[in-house]
């Protein structure tokens, strides 16, 4: 029963500023073609545990619930707010894995 | 003349040892020299100076070919170089050397020779100009050359920079690329310590992919990978989406084998079960082997990835087997293994279409990384000028007429007075004052003539009477002035004249002294000569 990333995960903006104080939407496909039927798949965004950044409530990780099957399905991370200084990063990551799981795919998020 | 054949030997001398250096070096005949960007322009002038040559804004022809000037150059004034250069030539720097003696002009050849730029490490002399010129369609250009100082030899260090096509080093420098990926995604996050270190990578080896070749090549100035630039936005976007591109292949790449894998596994369990009669030798041969991996991220990054990317999709096995599939009973043996062989197709093919996005990513970033990467052909070539001035005596620098009024202190006239003005250096009266108007450019000592002196009251007379003393007679003047504007001058020194005695019985006259101001006009010699000759 393998969860798996059908698509970039694609954020927006993909730019922001330094220090870093934005709301950030996040989309991606995902996939278990070996599932049987449909099944609630708890997803999550991570930061990197080495930088400063951090989700609400000082958090390095969101979690999100969705109904994943054979069929790709897309799953949204609505305004998803980030903040931190970022003082010596080009770009930071955010990475889409499942709740205890293996890692899915990955974006690099641009610092001007 | 003298100069011509100096120059000349000069030139022989260092191309000579040049040749000498190389050939004992490598220790066997060295290799022909490779075709290099040929500069041309007409033929030089003969040395025919009107007062247009020494205004400012003159053009000197260069002639590359014989590799020195023979026209005295301009001093004082700025002036254009100008000649012709191959077409394919894009860019052409000029640095302009000034040295004082015949053994610093050899060493400051032989130095500039060496170099890629013109300057090198402590070039033996001191540059006093630099200008930079895209050459015309046609090749021609025009270079703007600062005021040089009268009796100086020069160096003019041309460089010709010509744009290397890019297929001649695309494989190499997408080499470097594929070198430097997985520092980029060592830590999670793209630091600025990371991009700067890559960056200085890529530069120090494209510049090392461009000093290797047959005719060395540099990064052009303003490249993202110049020397001392720094990664600018640009680059942090590349670097950007080459670490995310690169990164992520990982995750689909273990899946794909891992579903490969499972689909080897699977087929063996079909084809040993009821439904081996599906296995057909037409669609054992759509089916994956073992050994078809995905493509590197070195392939990604190469000019021309070719990918048959219908290898990775298996629609006509899983129709065909599909089909196969019906004749079974739902949830007997045969339908179950089939189905399992036709969940781990589309699982091999789901990770390889996830892998080639990143794949496909990872290829344009490495275009984007091609378009910033550039190397030129850099060929230097040293033309000799001087600005001493020899066989034209008739045109003396540093001596002008003058012809002005001075009024002597505690006389009763002021007197008209012609003279010579001598400057200790050669003047140029073309050049503005403002440019170029040090105090030896102003400066002139005045030994003049006056006209006749009269005045009662001090009972002066002139230095030299007439026998009646009643034509024009002549004192001295002794001076010094400044010029205020090219050709005004205002002076100051004294006036010698002779002077009555003021005691009546005493019928004496002695040699004197008055201080005098005066405000002249200089004229220029050599004309006046030229003129009369």
């Amino acid at each position: 029963m393998a969860l798996k990333a059908d698509s970039e995960l694609d954020p927006t903006p993909q730019l922001t500023a330094k220090p870093v104080n934005d709301s950030f939407t996040f989309e991606v496909d995902v996939v278990d073609r070996r599932a049987d039927k449909p099944r609630v798949r708890t997803l999550e965004l991570a930061l990197a545990p080495g930088n400063d950044l951090f989700f609400p409530g000082r958090k390095k990780t969101v979690e999100q619930d969705e109904t994943v099957g054979k069929d790709p399905v897309h799953v949204t991370f609505k305004a998803t707010p980030i903040s931190g200084s970022a003082a010596d990063l080009s770009s930071f990551r955010v990475t889409l894995q499942e709740k205890d799981g293996a890692d899915l795919v990955f974006c690099l998020i641009r610092l001007g | 003349m003298g100069l011509v054949c100096f120059v000349a030997t000069t030139v022989a001398v260092a191309a000579s040892a040049g040749a000498t250096g190389l050939g004992q070096e490598s220790g066997k005949p060295a290799p022909p020299p490779p075709p290099l960007p040929r500069l041309t322009s007409p033929e030089v002038r003969q040395d025919t100076f009107t007062a247009a040559d020494e205004t400012a804004g003159r053009n000197v022809n260069v002639s590359f070919t014989n590799n020195f000037i023979a026209d005295r150059l301009p001093f004082d004034v700025p002036f254009n170089v100008t000649g012709t250069v191959e077409p394919s030539v894009r860019r052409l720097e000029l640095s302009v050397y000034r040295v004082s003696s015949n053994v610093d002009l050899g060493n400051l050849l032989t130095h500039l020779q060496t170099t890629v730029d013109c300057v090198g490490q402590q070039p033996p002399g001191r540059r006093v100009s630099t200008s930079a010129v895209t050459p015309g369609a046609s090749g021609q250009f025009s270079m703007f050359v600062n005021a040089l100082d009268p009796q100086y030899y020069y160096a003019f260090c041309f460089v010709a920079a010509t744009p290397i096509p890019t297929n001649e080093f695309e494989a190499d420098a997408r080499r470097i690329l594929g070198s430097v990926l997985p520092g980029l995604v060592k830590q999670d996050d793209v630091s600025l310590s990371v991009l700067k270190v890559v960056h200085g990578v890529m530069g120090d080896r494209i510049a090392q992919l461009g000093a290797g070749r047959p005719v060395r090549a540099t990064i052009p100035p303003g490249n993202l990978f110049a020397e001392g630039a720094k990664p600018d936005a640009r680059f942090a976007q590349l670097a950007s989406d080459l670490a995310e591109s690169y990164g992520n292949l990982a995750t689909p790449l273990a899946n794909y084998q891992d579903s490969l894998k499972q689909l080897i596994a699977d087929v063996g369990t079909a084809r040993a079960g009821p439904a081996k009669e599906a296995f057909t030798p037409e669609l054992v041969a759509q089916l994956p082997p073992a050994s078809r991996g995905l493509p590197t991220a070195e392939i990604a990054v190469s000019a021309d990835p070719r990918i048959d990317r219908t290898l990775y999709s298996f629609d006509g096995a899983v129709a065909q087997i599909e089909a196969v599939k019906a004749k079974f009973a739902e949830g007997s043996q045969a339908a179950a293994d089939l189905e399992a062989v036709i969940e781990d197709l589309q699982e091999v093919a789901g990770d390889a279409r996830q892998y080639f996005r990143f794949f496909d990513a990872l290829h344009a970033a490495a275009g984007t990384f091609m378009s910033y990467v550039a190397l030129e052909a850099r060929v230097v070539n040293v033309t000799l000028g001087s600005s001493v001035l020899g066989a034209d005596l008739s045109r003396s620098a540093y001596v002008s007429l003058d012809a002005g009024v001075a009024y002597p202190w505690r006389l009763q006239n002021m007197v008209f007075y012609a003279g010579a003005n001598i400057y200790f250096r050669p003047v140029n009266k073309a050049a503005p004052l403002r440019y170029k108007g040090t105090f030896l450019h102003r400066f002139a000592l005045t030994v003049g003539i006056t006209t006749t002196v009269r005045d009662e009251s001090r009972r002066a007379e002139d230095l030299r009477n007439t026998p009646d003393n009643d034509e024009t007679s002549n004192s001295l003047l002794l001076g010094g002035g400044l010029r205020v504007t090219p050709s005004m001058r205002l002076g100051g020194g004294v006036l010698v004249f002779r002077e009555t005695d003021p005691n009546p019985l005493i019928n004496q006259k002695s040699v004197t002294v008055t201080p005098y101001v005066s405000f002249t006009a200089d004229v220029d010699v050599a004309q006046i000569f030229r003129a009369i000759f």
